[in-house]
């Protein structure tokens, strides 16, 4: 009775203590200014709210597109069991980097304006209208699971027909809000620290959204089989896990080399809080997860596959970071860090998001795969146990 | 100082997630012992076909069937090696010993669940633990006699799963009729838990004789 008291209350207090604390901030934000709940400034007006909010969180929402061209485009249907919570992770994902958008804006309101005044040269022009495509075609992927939910089975047809063209334009907007993403820190060159910078931004940001959205499938798994008492689909973990480690190796050798090929390879040796940060970047997010995860034992034992997933993660969130906050640091001067209320409206979109993702499980057949789907289909009955 | 900041705050909620689980006397999925499965994470592959022998098929072209044994057998007896396989060429009828091998030691066989030609062979399986189940691990290509009796004898995906989540019912069955030492077979099995992973193959020749019997043999 303990224990069970323990279970439903410790993170449940945290929770509320999080979300009780961010919409004070919230409060604070709206009626106050950006001014007086942040420590951004005019010198470094991108900050934790863009860095971790926007750019970790479209990097970590990744996976959906992946599972997407994994099963629909590519045809490798095995993976399918991943399918429903990845795409359910990347939804609430956008959803949440919409919300940030919200606080960080100076003037919210005029969120809308982008539908109207276009400015087809500006790439937060493109990065916002694939936030706002991409987040209507995550809907229209995830809403199967709503409609089998709620036995809206003539609207489930139509929506299955179409469903392959969604897909393919779903990994479409990613790909794009993946790359363009890097694509906003290109008119900084002069701003950024030169182990950070580069013309290949771009490219480095979409294959690292690869191999970060592989290692969110494989952690998304685990958190679901904690919190749920699910079964882990080893054999395909340990798969996508060899994805990864692909991914990562590529994204490393294409890095090093630009570094090379741009004579920057000195800046590793000036010891300076950039150079330290690269090179942790480097290490936790590259050279782990790709020595754990290359090796077929490690990929097949439950630990190590974690292990792997976590320094996956924790990497995408240091180049992430890096990018936006530490290599600007320098050249600004600011010495920003983020104010107490910055944290926590932050800390209660995470929060918000992972109850989202816990009820949706709950209330959908979000782990029953394709299985709902196609008993529709073919009417056979299947007996669960 | 930022990125550093959010990693550490990251990895610290893991980490006190960890504690509170242990609080919990529960043990997170990342350090639960390999040697545990339960019937929610049993996979089966969209679009292969599951005979009642454990045998897993996939279609290929003009009557060929890729074959291979079934998750559900791999880690309910596992360590299953591989020691011989139907020669290439040779014409199988279906109840045909098809492989043969050890599980955990004890000598055990798998049946063809259809007649037909063994057109190729996998030999890279002899010899070593099954693994790769429905990829590399695959035993035998097989022209199969009659397209319509794959129909009668194997399920098609989404109701293999099913199937072989009430193996999963039938193997604790089993498994407490055979041994008088139940905690040798599952871990929470009284309360409708998990088995151990190679539960069957822990036990001795004739319970594996039996296991073969009851549910490799259709």
């Amino acid at each position: 009775m303990k224990a069970a008291f323990l279970r439903l209350t410790f993170w449940k207090v945290i929770a509320v203590a999080i979300i009780t604390f961010g919409l004070y901030s919230t409060f604070l934000r709206f009626t106050q200014g950006l001014a007086s709940v942040t420590n951004l400034s005019d010198s470094f007006p991108w900050g934790m709210w863009i860095g971790f909010d926007i750019l970790c969180g479209v990097c970590l929402a990744a996976g959906g597109f992946l599972i997407c061209a994994i099963t629909h485009i590519f045809n490798i249907e095995e993976f399918k069991p991943l399918t429903r919570s990845a795409i359910l992770t990347a939804f609430l994902g956008y959803v949440m980097v919409v919300f940030a958008l919200l606080f960080d804006l100076g003037r919210p309101l005029n969120i809308w304006h982008a539908l109207i005044m276009w400015n087809p040269h500006s790439v937060m022009f493109e990065v916002a209208w694939c936030v706002m495509l991409y987040s209507s075609v995550l809907f229209l992927e995830f809403s199967p699971v709503i409609l089998e939910r709620f036995q809206l089975t003539r609207l489930l047809k139509i929506v299955k027909r179409v469903s392959l063209p969604i897909m393919i334009l779903g990994v479409l907007l990613s790909t794009l809000h993946q790359s363009s993403l890097g694509s906003l820190f290109l008119i900084v060159p002069a701003k950024m620290h030169p182990l950070w910078y580069s013309p290949l931004l771009p490219v480095y940001f979409y294959l690292s959204a690869i191999g970060t959205g592989f290692g969110m499938i494989i952690f998304e798994s685990y958190l679901s089989a904690r919190s749920f008492n699910k079964g882990l689909e080893m054999p395909l973990l340990s798969r996508i896990g060899l994805f990864a480690a692909i991914f990562v190796a590529a994204v490393f050798v294409i890095r090093f080399s630009d570094l090379a090929l741009t004579g920057k390879l000195h800046y590793l040796l000036i010891p300076c809080q950039e150079t330290y940060m690269f090179a942790l970047e480097i290490v936790i997010g590259m050279i782990i997860p790709f020595a754990i995860l290359i090796q077929k034992r490690n990929r097949q034992s439950r630990k190590w596959l974690y292990f792997g997933s976590v320094s996956l993660i924790v990497g995408a969130l240091l180049n992430r970071l890096n990018v936006s906050i530490t290599a600007l640091n320098g050249f600004s001067k600011a010495n920003y860090f983020p104010s107490v209320n910055e944290i926590a409206i932050t800390m209660m979109l995470v929060v918000i998001g992972m109850i989202a993702f816990k009820y949706a499980v709950q209330y959908l057949p979000v782990f029953a795969e394709e299985e709902h789907t196609e008993v529709l289909d073919t009417n056979v009955v299947v007996e669960n146990e | 100082m930022v990125a550093l900041f959010v990693a550490l705050t990251f990895i610290i909620f893991l980490v006190i997630d960890f504690f509170v689980l242990r609080s919990q006397k529960k043990v997170h999925p990342a350090f639960m012992p390999n040697s545990v499965f339960d019937k929610s994470s049993i996979y089966f592959p969209g679009k292969y076909l599951l005979s009642k022998g454990h045998i897993w098929l996939q279609a290929l072209k003009n009557d060929t069937y890729k074959l291979g044994l079934d998750e559900f057998v791999v880690r309910a007896m596992n360590n299953i090696v591989i020691n011989t396989i139907a020669e290439e060429g040779t014409k199988i009828k279906k109840g045909d010993v098809l492989f043969s091998g050890t599980a955990g030691g004890h000598p055990v066989a798998f049946y063809a669940p259809v007649g037909g030609t063994v057109s190729q062979i996998n030999t890279n399986i002899l010899n070593k633990n099954i693994e790769d189940i429905y990829n590399e691990d695959w035993g035998v290509i097989l022209q199969v006699e009659s397209q319509a009796k794959i129909q009668e004898i194997a399920f098609e995906a989404v109701k293999a799963k099913a199937w072989m989540q009430s193996e999963f019912k039938r193997l604790k069955d089993f498994l407490t009729i055979q041994t008088a030492e139940p905690e040798l077979a599952g871990l929470t099995m009284a309360d409708g838990g998990n088995i151990a992973e190679g539960a069957v193959s822990m036990l001795s020749d004739k319970v594996v004789a039996a296991f073969e019997n009851d549910f490799l043999k259709q």
